[in-house]
């Protein structure tokens, strides 16, 4: 994976311990986190890039992001973004042929809080479109689970 | 029994069949040969020794003395000559021998210089051109091969020799190969004149790939070249050869052989195949290593298939009756064991493995082993599993579990596998389901399940990517620590008594 060493830590032994628990997560089990700081140098929109051990990525907000973090309520999130709309994205093959193309730079989608405010999601790694997490446009707070306990976060893979 | 006799459909003019033998005689055809451009096609004919058949075609020519011939027939190249004495089949035999095959009927192939098809053109040409109304209609194929005369010679002459009968479908094979140094260079004006033909293909499954000159490539341009243009590129009749083609090898091949079972894996830590990652070990044996050494010890093959109903991953325990699998055994030495023999083969196996043991070892058909990939699909299996849940548990909760039946769930393709396999979503149904609480946060699972479905994927969810799961199903985070599966509800190969595990 191509990726700013400056702005990824390792921070795995932030997930060692989740109370009840006698054994690792299923993101624990198969995922190494690597963090993005200040995605596209907005401050402190942090990304949490999940990698499988098969090299498939999974883009995920960080708990520091301020939408994950001050718990904000979304109105929407869109996968519009740049005139582009990711939900177009059709893969095929193993190869998975016809995959949108993704730079650190690309957009992904774009939230909207009720409070006003506006993210926008980047890619942050080099790779290819596999899917977004369709979930996120009936039920856009998933979005503010925390990134480890599965079920809400926001889904992009890669194969960078 | 009364010597059989020349019987020909090509003329009953005794004089014109003289004239036709002479012609065949002067561009140095072998007595045999002959018989096969006369037309013909007794088999009792070709089984007789060279000296009647010699003394034979010396009565149609009216002569005396003019055999045995000391010079290489220009259309055989001695394949009916010198190669179809008993001295070269003792060497057939040895050759065989040496191998140590067991086999129970055999067949013979014979691979000839691919230039023999265009002497063999070359002589019928001629002969039309000296005859026409004899030979006008006449094609190769109204002939008797080369490779059919000779295995009406030496076919009763090996089968006696080696002791074992002659069967058209033997699944054992010798094959004899011969070659001639110059049979490239006679095909090559083919290629200059019908290039389009001899393109050499890329592909990389093929595997002759330095073999410009096929049997079905000169077949096409032999038959797409005027009889005019082949005159003036080629010898007609051809020209005598310098020396006979060589006899190259003896290969002798056994069709495949398959030994079909059960296998019982107990460790979380084998695959059931060999696992490579970027061309890197990963683990120090698999279930099919593990089955495989052994059967090819006793079996001596070259190559083993192993294949399986199914597969279950690394951390993922096969107990109850087993899953069945099979070998196929390409090219095997030894094809029969008794049944102590299997039995004491299957002992061996589980004696040497404390992790896989094997049951229903025996020897199937090829057409059985359908049954394998056929039941993959269609046939359910059982599984438990060790699950954790993020709230405490009642068994109370548990219970409704017990009431859903014929569960269908859409399961995309688990991220785990995602880079290999392409990406879809799979309909897939959990028949039935129980649960048993182990502590507040631990229960264990029992399913029964459409074959493929991915059951540690319905447990934690995959990200939500497959729906429902338990998740949603009792409403809290859920996830699975241990996987085993505890049938796979197919009925092949058939139970054997006395064979415990």
């Amino acid at each position: 994976m191509e990726t700013d060493k400056d702005h990824v830590t390792n921070a795995q032994s932030e997930y060692k311990t989740v109370t009840g628990k006698t054994h690792l997560s299923v993101v624990e089990r198969y995922y190494k986190p690597k963090y993005i700081l200040d995605c596209q140098a907005n401050e402190d929109e942090d990304l949490c890039i999940l990698t499988h051990s098969n090299r498939i990525c999974i883009i995920t907000l960080a708990s520091t992001h301020p939408v994950v973090r001050d718990q904000k309520t979304i109105k929407q999130i869109s996968f519009k973004v740049g005139g582009i709309d990711r939900l177009n994205n059709k893969v095929s093959g193993k190869g998975k042929r016809g995959a949108q193309e993704l730079n650190a730079g690309s957009p992904i989608c774009k939230i909207a809080c009720v409070d006003g405010e506006e993210f926008t999601v980047y890619s942050g790694i080099k790779g290819q479109l596999i899917e977004v997490n369709e979930c996120l446009i009936q039920n856009p707070n998933l979005i503010l689970k925390k990134d480890q306990e599965t079920v809400g976060t926001q889904i992009m893979s890669g194969v960078p | 029994m009364a010597a059989p006799t020349i019987q020909t459909k090509i003329t009953s003019n005794a004089d014109l069949l003289r004239e036709i033998t002479e012609t065949l005689r002067e561009i140095g055809c072998c007595p045999r040969c002959i018989l096969r451009y006369i037309g013909e096609r007794q088999g009792d004919v070709y089984r007789l020794t060279t000296q009647e058949i010699e003394k034979m075609v010396e009565s149609i020519l009216k002569k005396e003395n003019v055999y045995p011939l000391t010079t290489p027939c220009p259309v055989c190249l001695g394949i009916l000559q010198t190669y179809i004495d008993e001295e070269f089949l003792q060497k057939i035999k040895n050759a065989v021998e040496k191998d140590d095959y067991e086999f129970k009927t055999f067949i013979c192939s014979l691979t000839i210089p691919v230039c023999i098809l265009v002497r063999e053109h070359s002589v019928l040409i001629h002969l039309q051109d000296k005859f026409k109304d004899e030979y006008e209609i006449m094609t190769l194929p109204d002939f008797v091969s080369i490779k059919e005369a000779w295995k009406l010679r030496c076919g009763p002459l090996l089968s006696n020799l080696i002791n074992v009968p002659f069967d058209q479908k033997s699944m054992f094979d010798i094959a004899v190969l011969f070659n001639y140094e110059r049979s490239d260079k006679e095909c090559a004006f083919l290629s200059d004149e019908k290039p389009d033909i001899f393109i050499k293909r890329k592909s990389k499954n093929f595997r002759n790939l330095d073999e410009t000159f096929t049997r079905n490539n000169v077949i096409k341009a032999l038959d797409s070249m005027s009889e005019d243009l082949f005159k003036r590129l080629y010898k007609t009749p051809p020209s005598p050869p310098k020396s006979a083609c060589n006899f190259l090898d003896i290969k002798c091949s056994h069709e495949p052989v398959f030994v079909a079972g059960r296998y019982n894996k107990y460790s979380r830590e084998l695959s059931q195949t060999p696992w490579f990652i970027e061309g890197k070990r990963k683990g120090v044996s698999s279930v099919e290593e593990e089955i495989c050494n052994l059967i090819k010890k006793t079996f001596r093959y070259e190559e083993g298939r192993f294949s399986a109903s199914g597969r279950e991953d690394v951390d993922v325990r096969m107990l109850g009756s087993g899953r069945p699998f099979v070998v196929e055994m390409i090219n095997p030495r030894k094809i029969t064991v008794t049944e102590e023999e299997m039995i004491l083969l299957q002992q061996e196996i589980n004696k040497n493995s404390t992790d896989v043991k094997v049951q229903d070892l025996q020897i199937v058909s090829k057409e059985e082993t359908n049954n394998l990939k056929e039941g993959e699909m269609e046939k359910t299996k059982c599984y438990s599993a060790l699950c954790w849940a993020a709230e405490s548990l009642t068994a109370d909760k548990l219970l409704k579990l017990e009431s859903i039946k014929d569960l269908v769930m859409q399961q995309k393709t688990p991220i785990r596998v995602l880079h290999r396999r392409p990406l879809a979503t799979r309909e897939r149904t959990i028949h039935s389901m129980s649960a048993k609480l182990q502590d507040d946060h631990h229960f264990i699972l029992l399913l029964n399940t459409q074959a493929g479905t991915y059951i540690k994927e319905f447990v934690h969810g995959d990200f939500g990517r497959s729906t429902p799961n338990m998740c949603t199903l009792l409403d809290m985070e859920c996830d699975i620590l241990t996987l085993d599966v505890e049938s796979v509800e197919l009925e092949w190969p058939k139970r054997l008594e006395n064979n415990h595990i």
